[in-house]
């Protein structure tokens, strides 16, 4: 395919979006990650907003700024600066998810369980682990709280396994009614998006299943990237490639790659 | 009476042993300058109650000066995780117990109120609740006394030592933070002493003038210390930007220990003090860093 797998998903994100919705990004580190983490969904929404739909975006303190211009550096100083309804505190930032009017999370992580449970804390034994991540940042609060979360991160047998090691963003936990037993007002994960495909989650089972597969992509490498039996459904269709007018949409919104090609010194 | 003191005194009031939290979040505002005082005079086996302090944990820890973190991330924004952190807690050296960033914060605005925990929904379920590995528990399940519901709670935390660095700040403490707050309002009230680092000391009257923006209130502040530059080589925002140049410095230097043994020799051992390291870096450097006072910036870049 001619379209780049960034925008296949930022036009797939942001199908995603809704009217009236308010969504929360966090900050990223570096490279892939913060494409995964903040570029995509950055991108989506402005994409969103092309279509007319009144969507906002909230990045750590920085309430509904302007995507389309955006810092091209981000660092505090540039978020601080950066065009936007308002500049809340770190602390009372959250406060859309401790009421639950945060309608979408936009959240990642370096393992995914068969229920949508997250890790971003550690790799191996919690007490000394094989690799120590960054920590959960605010996305237990997103995953606990928000209406409903978005994943988005890459597609590995590393990446999705039967079990996180560690649980740090609750998904279905041990599958249905666990959410519901433990008094979580957020609905959970709705979509998974990665480089391989689109998945979603079973109404009743909270099982992962398979939504889609991007143009060229396999059941078989599918499988052979997941560490746990998928739900397939009957037949599999394929992720529609961006058109030619999304694509020109997407670089003029990120011209210079800043958000998809994750450069952000 | 005032509370102006040194650098070397006020580092010199943390005892070893002590639990600290720092300002700042993302890669400024942080107390740099106090932190390589603290690593010069050795003083060790600390507790850090990490919200966001990034750069003065990641400091503290690659010289061997940490043994506990409670934290929600520790993370360099835009460069990737904090190497000798990432290193330690991998190599058994450092225990950290884990917390969402709202759970963490709540345990600190409890110790502000001085009540012995809130109610949080966050981590329900999660590892971050059933693994706990901090000297004193900090999450626990309840009935609420208002109805048959059972609810989150996390225990309150009350730091040994604050070490928050402002703007401006009177010779009393009465300190004004522009920019990025995070969680420094529940930093100062929780902890037992706060240690105020200012990059100005200014009248009593100019505070009073914007005394609607003190972030700081100096009835909870026990030492002021003049610190100019004190957020380098992160940025203080409203008076410098960072300096991406010394924090790549940094940053390349985690990849080995003996690559930080490296950096800690050249740019705080071998420096007497603050103001010594601000020598070596040359006003030069220091001027091309200062904010543009309108953009509050200073290179302007979009």
């Amino acid at each position: 395919m001619t379209a780049t797998l960034e925008e296949l998903l930022c036009v797939q994100v942001s199908a995603e979006l809704e009217d009236g919705g308010l969504g929360f990004i966090g900050l990223g580190t570096g490279g892939r990650s913060f494409a995964f983490a903040v570029g995509i969904p950055s991108v989506a929404v402005a994409l969103a907003h092309r279509r007319g739909i009144d969507f906002i975006a909230q990045y750590g303190v920085a309430l509904e700024p302007d995507i389309e211009n955006a810092p091209r550096c981000f660092e505090d100083r540039n978020l601080l600066t950066w065009p936007s309804s308002a500049n809340l505190a770190v602390e009372t930032c959250l406060d859309g998810f401790k009421r639950g009017k945060m309608s979408v999370g936009f959240i990642s992580g370096a393992q995914i369980d068969k229920y949508g449970n997250l890790n971003s804390v550690a790799i191996g034994d919690y007490r000394k682990p094989k690799v120590r991540l960054v920590g959960g940042i605010a996305q237990p609060d997103h995953a606990a709280n928000a209406k409903r979360t978005i994943i988005i991160l890459p597609h590995a047998r590393r990446t999705f396994v039967e079990k996180v090691d560690y649980r740090s963003a609750f998904g279905f936990g041990d599958g249905p009614g666990h959410r519901e037993r433990l008094g979580l007002i957020g609905g959970g994960p709705a979509k998974v998006f990665t480089d391989l495909a689109v998945l979603d989650f079973h109404p009743e089972s909270k099982l992962m299943r398979v939504v889609s597969l991007h143009p060229g992509v396999t059941r078989q490498q599918l499988v052979e990237e997941t560490g746990f039996a998928l739900i397939w459904p009957d037949e599999v269709p394929t992720t529609p490639e961006p058109t030619e007018a999304e694509r020109q949409a997407i670089a003029e919104i990120d011209p210079d790659g800043a958000f998809l090609n994750g450069r952000i010194f | 009476m005032s509370k102006l003191t040194t650098i070397g005194a006020a580092a010199r009031s943390v005892a070893p042993g002590s639990s600290l939290t720092f300002s700042g979040f993302g890669h400024a505002g942080h107390p740099l300058a106090f932190v390589r005082e603290l690593i010069r005079q050795g003083t060790a086996d600390l507790t850090l109650h990490a919200i966001a302090e990034c750069w003065p944990a990641e400091f503290l820890v690659a010289t061997g000066r940490v043994s506990r973190i409670n934290l929600s991330n520790l993370m360099f924004e835009g460069l990737g995780r904090c190497r000798a952190i990432s290193r330690a807690v991998e190599e058994g050296e450092v225990a950290v117990d884990d917390h969402s960033h709202l759970a963490l914060s709540l345990r600190l605005l409890a110790g502000a109120w001085g009540v012995p925990f809130l109610p949080v929904r966050s981590m329900a379920g999660t590892d971050l609740a059933a693994v706990q590995t901090g000297v004193a528990p900090k999450y626990a399940r309840v009935r609420s006394p208002f109805s048959d519901d059972e609810v989150g709670t996390v225990a309150a935390l009350r730091p040994d030592v604050a070490v928050v660095h402002v703007n401006k700040a009177d010779e009393q403490g009465n300190g004004i933070v522009y920019g990025a707050m995070s969680v420094v309002d529940a930093q100062v009230r929780s902890a037992r002493k706060v240690i105020v680092t200012t990059e100005r000391v200014v009248s009593a009257d100019e505070i009073t003038a914007e005394n609607q923006v003190v972030t700081v209130p100096g009835i909870f502040v026990d030492a002021v210390v003049h610190t100019p530059y004190g957020a380098h080589p992160g940025g203080m925002y409203d008076e410098y930007d960072e300096d991406l140049a010394a924090m790549s410095t940094y940053y390349e230097a985690s990849r080995s220990r003996a690559g930080l043994a490296g950096y800690f020799a050249e740019h705080v051992f071998a420096h007497a003090d603050h103001a010594a390291y601000l020598s070596s870096l040359g006003s030069r450097r220091l001027f091309d860093l200062r904010a543009d006072p309108a953009l509050k910036i200073a290179r302007g870049q979009k």
